[in-house]
């Protein structure tokens, strides 16, 4: 059989060692794309799989599996191509294809290997209008860019508000660092005023307005796309980064025992996994090998007095509430309580002692209290069954008398012995306290008129807190300080819509009485364990939960359920969990608190402050993303956007900005400390911009239209920021190919046709001996073609 | 072939042609009956051209019409009245058709949860099977409150954002008509609704005229700037008058009063503002063609006369199909150049204008290497594509081909050139998918007949176990509901039976067993994974293919087998060990020659198929699919590179990123790696035609994959694609 027809048997070279052989084999090289081929379906049509393994798309074919199976695949190219193809005119073709395949994975290696890609958010120098106590007025701001008016009709300013930027002017970066406006307020003759940075950048227009220049910010950082940071740092100091290049981002991960997260429906919402691995069979195997993800994740946080851990990860966060957790530096009872209500579960957080937090009513005037006994003598008094509904202690000391009687609205009472007379006014489940130190505490109260012989007065009766209990005297005078009728006591209790009291103390061990009261007065007791449920009518059960003593508020992230997650949010709606432990003589110290995101932790951020093992020391923490340093500063001029027709969406946008570079020295400067050092640039700023399908290169990176403000035509820019490290390997390689296929597909056949037919022709000057060799040269060239 | 076998089938081609013209209408609507005789009695072709503002475009009235009406009642028009009637119906008469069935809800899902709070039980059935609910129950604020609750679901986002484009059609509508422009101003301005002009007549004009303002029509409380008192009249007038002489049904002063608005309203506009007429009437004629989509009939025709032309080599058939060819393709051409002309840009920035560009751009490429080659192939390569891409445009792909504008960083020539190029070349990768079949199915007719038609039924007796599964595992289930228990049982049911089904099948000969049982494990496997993932819309769907597709094979192979039996040349052989049957069709269909000499040079330098398939005397014309899918794949290979390659560029320069890994870049990758794999394939295999087959049906389904499931169900940076 010819070569022609049975090519396979050119393959194997017995002059070859096998692993020269493997490398030059045809098969082999299908069999490497075949899984190239695989590996890229799998992590690209299935984003369960990318996100069971917590990795990007650009994390996926970044990894090293893939990146071998690429390096192998260039290694039996290079190989193949040296071996089995004659450098010759004829395969010119396959050489360049092949040459081209080479330098396009080789600069892609590279590419993607140093790829670093974010955004930097860009503020537009803008006029604001401020009130009298520098509020801004909403939506009463415009670009400080001249020709720029604004006017709008405020009555509560003075009437028709102007404004129009007459003319900007910039130093360095800045572009606007003082403005002159015209204002006209009310009809009044327009006033020309000029704003500067220099000295504050407001003025006041009369004594209701002020205006203020607020400049463009100059950034010389940008921010990570895929890679979360921890910011930390000592309250009142600079922050610093510590970057979370192995933290998940798209599945729940969090190590159990330090609470349960739920939904925003109540339901648990469980990590599957909190460390890389798999189960077959019952049998545990690590994946550590081939996800990056890591839980817990430890956290370099130098010049901390402890150690930072990352213990948990949640990718939807819808909001966060508060919970009691113990840990606080005194004694604060709290109980942390779950009702389940008609099949609907919802947590409530009570504290002893903190009056607005003791305590919750419901519309109909359940009241359910958490109390701290400071003895059994008093917890046993705080468990007593009321006469009635409603009950009222009256006291008189002169002449002693006691009462406790059940009484309703309306109803005259003589006390016997006494000439007091007294009437229920009002008897009200509800009533908001604001008497200092007990703001938006709540108690029902009892309203009574009080007459005793010339006397006559009304007395506010607060059943949680008596103390404020307030006369009002004849002449409407409200007695604050001290009871305008110090002979009378009265104490008011109501279960009239039932009432729960939790009731802990006096020490941590005494455990919780649950007394309840039932809507005629009568308790029932319970003393449940926590976690024991207590049915405390049909349709309402209660446990709880935890009862910190030493408590403090913690916040809980509510996730998101999974029916209304949507996929593209990235870390956007994530929170972290992290561990602080205290380190050396603090070593006992612990404390676990989730950080909710922040896109930009300049822009909007919150840091979350804790307190140190030390005592005292406060210390700031911020869950963001990473920054690195640009080789210069930015600023915005200002952001054009065009409409489609009818203005309701925009088409395209155009960032206007300015630069300065930096010298190439200036990296040994932290970027943090670049700000007003004219030292560090290499020349004058320039302008510059980007816009829809133009980008612009500053030093090593490349900017991008991002991202604009939805809500209006001006106010900020998010420029994409990103290296392009191998680019021109890649696009030599890129040319090479189809140069290359063309050759190969159209050249070399009719390079091989007219080489045969000379051969034909040869063979047939030669006779037939001679044919025969024309024909078997002609046709090992054919199998040769691109093998 | 005999005459009379020719007669018979171009019987049955023109028999298969005229039965597709034959639809029935729906009756009109009770609130219609007045208007069907006045929109008989009115000229539209002036007031049609009248143009709106709407949604991100300026489009005629006609279209908005028609697009408005389907956004509603997924039809372009209620029964019996053109859209222009329907329009003026919808504005003026919207009361009357309170109890009217006019909104049509599409997912089954989206019905139930509209339904489910409903106390009549008729009434829900009435929905939920037909998906149709009248103005007043679609009002109801249960309704609003429901869309509420599904709206922020993901799963349900495509669906709710139909619902809230019905209300806005069925509740909003006056506040939509935005047909005045704004005097003096550029092309972003705002335009206004008639009814917003209403604060800007002087109020001495309504104390002079006598007229009650409040009685009109409902209006804006702030007049609006830059439009004069006398230009709001202008409009207004008109308006008011039509309004009235359409609901007393007084054709004269409608058609008076509509001709009259569209003289004053292009009056109203800047210079250059308004588009220009032509344009106009080109977006009206489009519409009305129904975008000519209706060529699909053209390339069905011309494709079953190809395929006779390629069995019988009969010259009329032949030429029959290339006429064909040249019409559909006229056709074709001639809408993509009115939707250019009216967007005044190249038509292929959403999914149905590269499919419908694409794939004219390959059935004209074909055409040519057909009319240079003269194998048939391409001619019916051709049909097929053309046939298949739209019907998908006509019947699939979401919107129908709305015309729409386009994000300002699609606008880009080196964008324009990726996406030819890669639209190019997936329209020839289909070429080639669809001559790799026929070489697969001619391959196999004539080494294993039997094996071949078998496996076509396994493919139909797959479908219809499946479809037997959507009929018991949903039929009283709740349709497209996310999150209905899967049938598992039906699933290990499924694999039993097919396994049974196959040894039955297959019993009788079992050494065949290699080959249909394998197959019918495949089947098995796909229909039991469809059933196992899809909802009953998916399964009936796949289902429906594999019957199809199974169906014809077994048919062809079988249709084959009985023609050819009768000639005399023909004669059956058992194979050794296969126990197949060979046909050897006789010396007018067999290879004389190798075909070294033969073959083009367009076909490449790769190692040709044509001496091994001289050696099993097949067909010429297999050697020649072989040849001209090579052809094809040529230059899907180079086209498909550059596509990718300049979409990397406009990449770099857009975003400063070539390349991100996005599902449609790396499926496009995907495609090319197969041709790679194809190439390389071929130097070390004995069958290479066969591999190249398989791997080009392999490369076309990576290509559909890429086109249809990365674009509707994955989420990427060309989700706007």
């Amino acid at each position: 059989m010819s070569k022609l027809t049975a090519p396979t048997e050119t393959v194997a070279n017995p002059q070859r060692g096998p692993l020269l052989r493997l490398f030059t084999s045809v098969w082999f090289g299908v069999t490497l794309l075949t899984l190239i081929l695989a590996y890229a379906c799998i992590f690209s049509a299935m984003p369960q799989v990318r996100g069971a393994l917590e990795l990007t798309e650009m994390a996926a074919f970044s990894h090293w599996l893939f990146t071998a199976l690429v390096c192998l695949f260039c290694v039996t190219l290079a190989t193949v191509t040296w071996v089995r193809i004659r450098w010759n005119v004829k395969n010119a073709g396959v050489l360049t294809v092949h040459t081209g395949l080479l330098l396009l994975t080789g600069g892609s290696i590279w590419y993607f290997g140093t790829k670093i890609e974010g955004d930097v958010l860009l503020l537009s120098p803008r006029i604001e209008l401020l009130t009298a106590d520098g509020k801004e007025l909403r939506g009463g701001a415009i670009l400080a860019e001249k020709g720029q008016r604004w006017a709008n009709v405020m009555p509560a300013l003075g009437g028709r508000v102007e404004l129009e930027v007459l003319e900007t002017r910039g130093a360095g970066v800045e572009p606007v660092v003082s403005a002159d406006v015209k204002v006209s307020v009310g009809g009044a003759a327009p006033e020309t005023i000029t704003l500067s940075t220099a000295d504050g950048g407001v003025k006041r227009i009369n004594e209701r307005l002020n205006v203020r220049l607020t400049p463009a910010t100059v950034e010389r950082t940008f921010y990570d796309r895929f890679v979360a940071a921890l910011y930390f740092g000592a309250a009142g100091e600079d922050m610093q980064q510590a970057p979370l290049s192995a933290l998940p981002l798209h599945r729940e991960r969090y190590l159990a025992g330090e609470g349960v997260i739920r939904d925003a429906n109540g339901r648990e919402s469980t990590s599957k996994r909190d460390w890389p691995h798999v189960k077959l069979a019952g049998v545990t195997i690590p994946t550590g090998w081939f996800e990056l993800w890591r839980m817990p994740l430890k956290v370099e946080t130098p010049g901390l007095p402890f150690d930072v851990q990352i213990t948990g990860y949640l990718p939807y966060v819808r909001g966060f509430e508060s919970i009691a957790a113990e840990g606080g530096p005194e004694l604060n009872p709290a109980v942390n309580l779950r009702f389940a209500i008609s099949g609907r579960d919802e947590d409530v957080v009570l504290f002893a002692r903190d009056p607005r937090d003791s305590i919750v009513l419901d519309q109909s005037g359940l009241g359910v209290e958490y109390l701290w006994a400071e003895s059994e003598a008093q917890k046993e008094e705080w468990q007593k069954p009321l006469a009635g509904p409603h009950e009222l202690t009256i006291e008189i000391k002169d002449p002693p008398v006691s009462q406790t009687l059940a009484v309703e609205a309306g109803q005259k009472i003589s006390v016997p012995g006494t000439t007091y007379e007294l009437t229920i006014d009002q008897l009200l489940p509800d009533w908001p306290l604001m008497t200092p130190g007990f703001e938006d505490a709540r108690s029902p109260v009892a309203r009574v008129r009080v007459t005793n012989g010339e006397k006559s007065y009304d007395r506010t009766v607060v059943q949680r807190f008596p103390q404020l209990s307030q006369d009002i005297d004849e002449q409407g005078m409200r007695r604050r300080e001290e009871p305008y009728d110090p002979n009378l006591v009265l104490r008011y209790r109501t279960s009239a819509a039932g009432w729960i009291r939790i009731i802990g103390g006096p020490t941590a061990e005494s455990g919780q009485v649950v007394a309840v009261w039932d809507m005629r007065g009568a308790v029932r007791i319970h003393t449940p364990q926590l976690g024991e449920p207590i049915q405390v009518s049909p349709g309402l059960g209660m446990k709880i939960a935890s009862a910190p003593v030493r408590a403090q508020r913690t916040a809980v992230p509510v996730v998101e359920p999974l029916e209304t997650r949507r996929p593209d949010v990235e870390r956007q709606k994530s929170a972290i969990r992290v561990r602080l432990t205290g380190r050396k003589e603090h070593a006992g110290w612990s404390q676990s608190l989730w950080l909710p995101f922040f896109s930009y932790p300049t822009v909007d951020a919150t840091p979350t402050v804790v307190r140190g093992p030390e005592g005292g020391r406060e210390y700031r923490l911020l869950y963001s993303r990473q920054e690195h340093a640009l080789d210069g500063e930015v600023a915005l001029r200002r952001l054009q956007v065009n409409f489609f027709p009818g203005r309701r969406s925009a088409e395209s946008w155009h960032s206007y900005f300015v630069t300065a570079a930096y010298k190439s020295d200036a990296e040994r400067v932290p970027a943090h400390l670049r700000r007003s050092r004219s030292d560090l640039f290499a020349g004058a700023p320039a302008t510059a911009e980007v816009y829809t399908n133009q980008t612009h290169t500053f030093g090593r990176w490349t900017f991008f239209q991002s991202g604009a403000p939805s809500n209006d035509d001006w106010s900020w820019s998010a420029l994409g920021v990103g290296n392009r490290e191998g680019i021109w390997t890649m696009v030599l390689g890129c040319i090479l190919v189809p140069l290359g296929c063309i050759y190969a597909f159209y050249v070399k056949p009719v390079i091989v046709r007219r080489r045969k037919a000379e051969a034909l022709a040869e063979a047939s000057r030669r006779g037939a001996l001679g044919r025969k060799a024309a024909v078997e040269t002609t046709s090992e060239d054919l199998v040769e073609v691109g093998s | 072939m005999s005459s009379r076998v020719r007669g018979l089938a171009m019987g049955v081609v023109c028999l298969i042609g005229a039965s597709g013209a034959a639809l029935a209408g729906e009756k009109a609507f009770d609130a219609s009956r007045d208007a069907v005789v006045l929109d008989g009695q009115i000229d539209w072709s002036k007031a049609r051209l009248i143009v709106v503002q709407h949604d991100k475009r300026y489009k005629t009235l006609d279209s908005f019409a028609r697009e408005s009406l389907y956004a509603m009642t997924r039809s372009e028009h209620f029964p019996e009245l053109s859209p222009m009637a329907s329009l003026m119906e919808w504005l003026f008469n919207r009361a009357a058709y309170a109890d009217t069935p006019v909104v049509n809800l599409k997912e089954p899902g989206v019905r139930y949860h509209f339904t489910s709070h409903m106390s009549s039980a008729v009434v829900r059935d009435r929905i939920r099977s037909t998906g149709k609910m009248t103005l007043r129950e679609f009002a109801d604020p249960m309704i609003e409150r429901r869309v509420r609750e599904l709206e922020p679901r993901p799963t349900m986002g495509t669906a709710m954002r139909r619902v809230r484009d019905a209300q806005v059609v069925a509740q909003f509508f006056d506040e939509t008509v935005r047909i005045v422009p704004q005097p003096g101003a550029g092309d972003e301005a705002m335009w206004h609704t008639p009814q917003e002009l209403l604060a800007n007549v002087p109020q001495e004009f309504w104390k002079e005229s006598g007229i009650d303002p409040s009685g009109l029509l409902a209006g804006g409380s702030d007049p609006i700037a830059g439009v004069s008192g006398e230009q709001a009249l202008s409009v207004i007038l008109p308006w008011v008058s039509l309004r009235a002489a359409w609901l007393s049904h007084d054709a004269a002063t409608v058609q008076a009063k509509l001709n009259e608005l569209a003289e004053r309203l292009p009056a109203l506009a800047a210079a250059g503002v308004y588009p220009r007429e032509s344009q106009r009437q080109a977006e009206a004629r489009y519409y009305a063609m129904g975008k000519v989509n209706f060529a699909w009939l053209v390339y069905f025709l011309g494709f079953l006369v190809s395929v006779m032309a390629l069995v019988t080599n009969w010259k009329t058939a032949r030429i029959a199909a290339l006429l064909l060819l040249a019409m559909a393709l006229g056709l074709h051409a001639y809408g993509i150049a009115l939707r250019w002309y009216i967007l005044g840009r190249i038509p292929n920035a959403n999914m149905f204008e590269a499919v419908v560009f694409a794939a004219w751009g390959a059935i004209f490429a074909a055409g040519i290497l057909e009319l240079v080659f003269r194998w048939n192939l391409f001619m019916l390569a051709a049909h097929a594509a053309g046939f298949f891409a739209l019907i998908v445009a006509q019947f699939v792909i979401p919107g129908g081909g709305t015309l729409t504008s386009i994000m300002g960083i699609l606008d880009d020539i080196m964008l324009r050139i990726h996406t030819v190029m890669i639209i190019f070349s997936y329209g020839l990768i289909f070429i080639a998918g669809v001559l790799a079949l026929a070489y697969l199915f001619g391959y196999y007719h004539f080494t294993k007949p039997g094996t071949s038609i078998e496996v076509g039924m396994m493919m139909v007796l797959g479908g219809l176990w499946a479809l037997a599964v959507s009929w018991i595992a949903y039929r009283n289930a709740t349709p497209g509901i996310v999150g209905l228990p899967k049938p598992v049982w039906l699933t290990l049911a499924g694999w039993i039976a097919c396994a049974v089904c196959t040894l039955g099948l297959c019993g009788w000969r079992l050494l065949r067993l290699r080959e249909t049982g394998v197959a019918a494990l495949i089947v098995a496997a796909v229909t039991c994974m469809v059933v196992g993932v899809g909802n009953d819309m998916f399964i009936r769907g796949v289902a429906w293919s594999l019957v199809g597709t199974g169906a014809i094979w077994a048919g062809g192979n079988g249709l084959g087998l009985l023609m050819n039996r009768r000639r005399s040349e023909t004669r059956l052989v058992a194979l050794p060990g296969g126990g197949s049957v060979r046909m050897d069709v006789g010396p007018a269909l067999r290879s004389s020659e190798p075909g070294d000499g033969k073959r083009p040079i367009l076909a490449g330098g790769m190692p040709g198929d044509e001496r091994a398939m001289a050696e099993r005397k097949l067909p010429e014309w297999l050697n020649k699919a072989d040849w001209a899918h090579l052809i094809i794949l040529n230059l899907v290979f180079v086209l498909l590179f550059g596509g990718v390659i300049l979409g990397a560029v406009w990449a770099d320069y857009s975003w400063g990123r070539p390349w991100g890994w996005d599902p449609k870049e790396v499926f496009a990758m995907n495609t090319w790696l197969i041709y790679a794999i194809l190439i390389h394939v071929r130097f070390v295999v004995k069958q290479r035609g066969l591999w190249t087959a398989w791997l080009s049906v392999l490369g076309c389904l990576m290509m559909a994959f890429n086109w249809c499931y990365v674009n509707f169900f994955i989420v990427g940076m060309h989700s706007y694609a």
